[in-house]
């Protein structure tokens, strides 16, 4: 490799000096090439042609100061200058340096032989000078882009001195507060408007003096518009040493994600707390989530559910769709919406299911929604008012249709009445009178039973004993039953009494036990009546609408006949259902026990399977006895 | 011999009433409603009255009411066939108001007779 040659610019106008330089740098090692230029025009020409890498200039010039060719204003040349004076211009030496050269020779014929050395040196001198230069300029240029980042950055970073005026204030922290840096910066309100609260702002400023920092402290601040968002702060102070007693952070506005946070915590809480049954599945029908709603109308817990498929337990859409139909349907992305039964291990049930498929972002079902609303009571309680509804319905019409038919009936047995006066006792028109005066009274009768159901409590009710009216209805049927029937009676003498109509309850009694004894098969068979005190609990109340909790006479007619099947139970106490032979009976004994129970605040329940008998249990409240009337009523004088 | 007024809407049923009694022997006059009935109670000063409680023009019972708060002492018999409400809270709400005997439509004859007869021989003369 060449060595490379230094280029010395020597600008004198004595060539006896010249010629001295000439001759040291001859005889010092290294490659020097020495231009000459004896003024100053000369100079700049050279300099300007090419850049020299030392320049060795007279201070005395024809045509001016040596230090001329320094730049004006003290600012750095491209290259190092060496000031060559003559004996008594010392004092010049230190304007000379401020002006810019590296050094000053007093000229002599040592301090010239000597210039080599001083060059080499100066020239090194230069070098070193010329690198902190550089390494400046890179250190401000890399401040300069550090600040640039922290002002860009999407993260709020600000600074506060030590007297808490902002020093920093990026673009982030104008965005999201809506205050401007021109605004925050040196502004000793700062701090009172991003905390109004004097007490919180207290707490911030003691944070930030904190030792150590911190991380991801979330807090809220107050913006220009008055809104307040989260953000998660950093303390950076730490990790700057040396920046004074300025507090740097930098914070992430995290207020969506909070709130989108709270959103789901609140649907989880919803879906977690609410009655109606929510469960998700895979494509396939695979549980993968149950809420608690779940867990207590099946009787599954959550944790047994992990994985299992819809044959975890029978269930039917009343739709009549199969259960591997329905789920290969909601895969496809079709929803569906019915009614279900089922069997769980907390018993029947039934439910208003609707099913939703659940798309993923490629549109593909990733899951089904499956929220189901128990309305197994509901349901329960529907087909019990929907019988009363039915029966009140016939009851009104009946109402309705009695006043006409009762003139009707009266006109066809006043005038057969009358047409009896006319004809003789012994003939067959009297004969056949009498038929139609017979048929006309059982008309007349039905009539009267029809509207026994329909009734509303306008009769005389009076506090009333149970125990003789059941003793007088068993007592009556005694004398007409057969000696196949065993009768049984267990009557409670310390059963209260009841409010009520002694005619209708008699009616109620008798056709209880009318209904049991043609149950029996063969007219053979067992009959038990009973009466006794029961309290009618908030369970049973909520299965009988027409109950309501508190005491109640209990009276129990039992047969071990025929049963029925549940198509049965369902109609007996419609008017005109029946199941004995068309004639031998009205159909209306039960829609009158029904009526009038009703008609006295009670209910029936019938029990009663094909083959296993029934058991009809009529509950009546009874009447509250006041303790006055406990007492013996003081006699009148 | 007494005269009877009856009051009843159905025409057949009037009609029987009227053949019943007039072979029992008495006098009978007839109005098919209320209002009739009153008009008719000043006119032929009965000695006893039979009226229907549902009836159009003036219902039954205010009818009865008007009779008993015109004329106490003329003794009134209330029927009826009933209704949307059982026949026998009508009857009692008809002795409240003043009539001496109630029955159910169809009354039985003998009865019927067995009360005008009463009720015309407890009537002061």
């Amino acid at each position: 490799m060449e060595e490379r040659v230094t280029r010395i610019l020597v600008v004198e106008d004595e060539a006896a000096h010249v010629a001295l330089l000439r001759r040291a740098f001859e005889r010092h090692p290294g490659r020097v090439s020495l231009d000459v230029a004896s003024s100053l025009r000369e100079a700049s020409r050279s300099i300007d042609e090419a850049a020299p890498d030392l320049v060795l200039a007279d201070l005395r010039l024809p045509d001016g100061r040596g230090l001329k060719l320094l730049p004006p204003g003290g600012a750095a040349p491209a290259w190092p200058l060496i000031l060559m004076t003559s004996y008594g211009d010392e004092q010049v030496a230190v304007a000379a340096l401020k002006a810019g050269a590296l050094d000053y020779v007093v000229k002599s014929a040592e301090s010239l032989a000597a210039m080599p050395r001083l060059a080499w040196r100066v020239l090194r001198e230069w070098g070193h000078l010329q690198e902190r230069r550089r390494a400046e300029a890179a250190l401000r240029a890399s401040e300069e882009r550090l600040r640039r980042v922290m002002e860009d950055l999407p993260l709020l970073i600000d600074a506060f001195d030590e007297r808490d005026r902002p020093i920093f204030w990026n673009r982030e922290c104008e965005r999201v507060t809506g205050y401007r840096a021109e605004e925050m910066i040196g502004s000793p309100r700062a701090l009172e408007l991003l905390y109004p609260d004097a007490d919180e702002r207290a707490r911030r400023v003691a944070q930030w003096r904190e030792a150590g920092g911190y991380r991801d402290g979330e807090w809220p601040l107050t913006c220009k518009d008055g809104s307040r968002r989260v953000i998660a702060w950093s303390s950076i102070t730490v990790d700057l040493p040396g920046s004074g007693a300025s507090t740097w952070h930098a914070g992430l506005d995290v207020t969506e994600r909070r709130r989108a946070a709270a959103e789901r915590a609140r649907l989880a809480m919803a879906i977690e707390q609410t009655n109606d049954v929510i469960f998700i599945t895979d494509p396939q029908g695979t549980i993968r989530y149950a809420n608690p709603a779940f867990e207590r109308l099946t009787g599954y817990r959550r944790e047994e559910l992990a994985g299992t498929g819809p044959d975890l337990f029978p269930w039917v859409p009343a739709d009549g769709i199969s259960i591997p139909e329905l789920v290969s349907r909601l895969a496809a992305g079709e929803p569906w919406q019915g009614r279900c039964t089922g069997q769980a291990r907390n018993g029947p049930f039934t439910v208003e299911c609707s099913a939703a498929p659940v798309r993923g972002e490629d549109g593909r079902v990733t899951n089904v929604v499956l929220v189901a609303r128990d309305v197994t009571r509901v349901d329960a309680l529907e087909a019990r008012l929907r019988q009363a509804e039915k029966l009140e319905a016939i009851g009104t019409l009946a109402g309705g249709i009695a006043h006409d038919f009762n003139n009707i009936l009266y006109a066809i047995l006043g005038f057969t009445e009358l047409v009896m006066d006319d004809v003789p006792a012994d003939s067959r028109a009297m004969a056949n009178l009498e038929q139609v005066r017979e048929a006309s009274r059982r008309a007349a009768d039905l009539v009267r039973r029809i509207l026994t159901f329909s009734r509303r409590g306008e009769e005389a009710k009076r506090v009333l004993a149970l125990q003789p009216l059941v003793e007088e209805v068993l007592a009556l049927l005694r004398g007409s039953l057969p000696a196949t029937v065993e009768l049984r009676q267990r009557i409670d003498p310390a059963c209260g009494s009841v409010l009520g109509d002694a005619g209708r309850l008699h009616q109620v009694i008798m056709n209880l036990c009318t209904n049991a004894f043609q149950a029996l098969p063969g007219g053979a068979g067992r009959v038990e009546v009973i009466l006794a005190e029961t309290t009618v609990d908030e369970a049973l109340a909520e299965q009988a609408p027409d109950l309501s909790p508190g005491p109640h006479a209990l009276l129990v007619v039992t047969d071990d006949g025929a049963g029925m099947d549940a198509a049965t139970r369902e109609r007996i106490f419609e008017p005109y259902f029946t199941t004995k032979d068309p004639g031998s009976g009205t159909g209306l004994g039960l829609a009158t026990v029904h009526g009038a129970v009703r008609d006295h605040g009670g209910a029936v329940r019938v029990e009663s399977e094909p083959g296993r008998g029934s058991r009809f249990a009529v509950y009546l409240p009874l009447h509250p006895q006041p303790e006055a009337e406990a007492k013996p009523a003081p006699e009148e004088v | 011999m007494a005269r009877i007024l009856v009051v009843e809407d159905d025409p057949q049923v009037r009609r029987m009433l009227r053949f019943t009694l007039m072979r029992a022997g008495h006098e009978v006059a007839e109005a098919a409603n209320g209002a009739e009935g009153l008009r008719l109670c000043d006119e032929a000063a009965p000695d006893l009255i039979v009226t229907d409680i549902i009836m159009p023009e003036m219902e039954g019972l205010e009818t009865i009411k008007r009779l008993h708060d015109q004329r106490p002492a003329l003794p009134v018999i209330a029927i009826s066939g009933g209704g949307q409400v059982a026949p026998q809270g009508y009857l009692d709400l008809a002795r409240k108001l003043g009539a001496r005997e109630a029955f159910t439509k169809p009354v039985d004859r003998d009865a019927l007779l067995e009360a005008v007869n009463r009720l015309l021989a407890e009537a002061p003369a």
